[in-house]
């Protein structure tokens, strides 16, 4: 989706990120991006909370009107909660759980060789 | 820990656990671009854009850009073969990553000029070359048709 707002910037539509990926947009190099530091999946908000939602929204939306230097993140002021857990559980790899993502991953080669076998050359 | 999650080491790592060889390259760019949005947001036509889709797709099912006009949204949205945070939330909120009833909202009240007549829905696709080629190319087409003067890119 990065790559696809620069293009856009480029031919001069406007464009503003909403997102939870800082390093993965920051490093795509896109105009705006409002940070929204939450778990993947709900960049505008938690899910039900209306107004944290709007009030990102309007943010983002501010950052149209305001920024002109590309490569601009603000930062919402927003926490998603104050355990910061998740932060730390996301893609986590603890040494009991080695075995069962080396299945994981051999399962899914399987599935995509089994998947390039059976498509028509 | 206050610190934003470094998604790039973390997927590398993992996937790495998983038994694979070569690392995914995310895109990177030095050079970037910002075009002035050239009249106020109470005057614009604003796009929605997401990644989520509108119909299911699974892990290695073709991925397609796919726009549709706003009077024929589903009210369900698709995110299965997507990266995203399964254990901490749920998508069951359309509004926590599709923002359209409060953009609905805020032309209404003026704060932006109008929605664009459309939506569009944008698969993150791994393939940067076919992003840049393919996609990109046709949400472009997509925002000229629909007169749109800036994009709001929601993505998972």
């Amino acid at each position: 989706m990065s790559l696809i707002s620069r293009v856009l910037e480029q031919n001069g539509i406007a464009t503003v990120i909403i997102g939870s990926a800082k390093d993965v947009v920051e490093l795509c190099g896109v105009a705006r991006f409002l940070f929204t530091d939450y778990p993947l999946g709900n960049p505008m908000g938690k899910p039900y909370d209306r107004e944290m939602q709007e009030r990102n929204l309007r943010q983002g939306l501010a950052m149209l009107e305001t920024v002109v230097s590309p490569r601009t993140t603000w930062l919402s002021p927003f926490h998603w909660d104050a355990s910061r857990e998740w932060k730390q559980k996301y893609m986590e790899i603890r040494e009991e759980d080695r075995e069962l993502l080396r299945a994981k991953g051999e399962e899914r080669r399987n599935q995509r060789q089994s998947r390039r076998s059976t498509q028509p050359k | 820990m206050d610190r934003p999650v470094e998604y790039i080491e973390r997927t590398r790592n993992y996937y790495a656990a998983q038994g694979f060889t070569t690392p995914y390259r995310w895109a990177s760019n030095d050079d970037s671009v910002c075009a002035p949005l050239g009249k106020p947001l109470s005057e614009s036509v604003v796009g929605l854009a997401t990644t989520a889709a509108t119909y299911p797709r699974k892990m290695f099912d073709p991925r397609h850009v796919v726009a549709i006009p706003n009077n024929e949204l589903p009210n369900k949205f698709f995110a299965d073969d997507l990266e995203w945070d399964r254990a901490a939330t749920h998508l069951d909120d359309t509004g926590s990553y599709f923002p359209f009833e409060l953009l609905c909202k805020l032309a209404d009240d003026g704060s932006i000029g109008r929605l664009a007549q459309r939506s569009y829905f944008l698969p993150t696709e791994y393939s940067q070359r076919k992003t840049i080629e393919s996609d990109a190319n046709l949400v472009l087409r997509y925002c000229v048709e629909d007169q749109v003067d800036a994009l709001l890119m929601v993505p998972l």
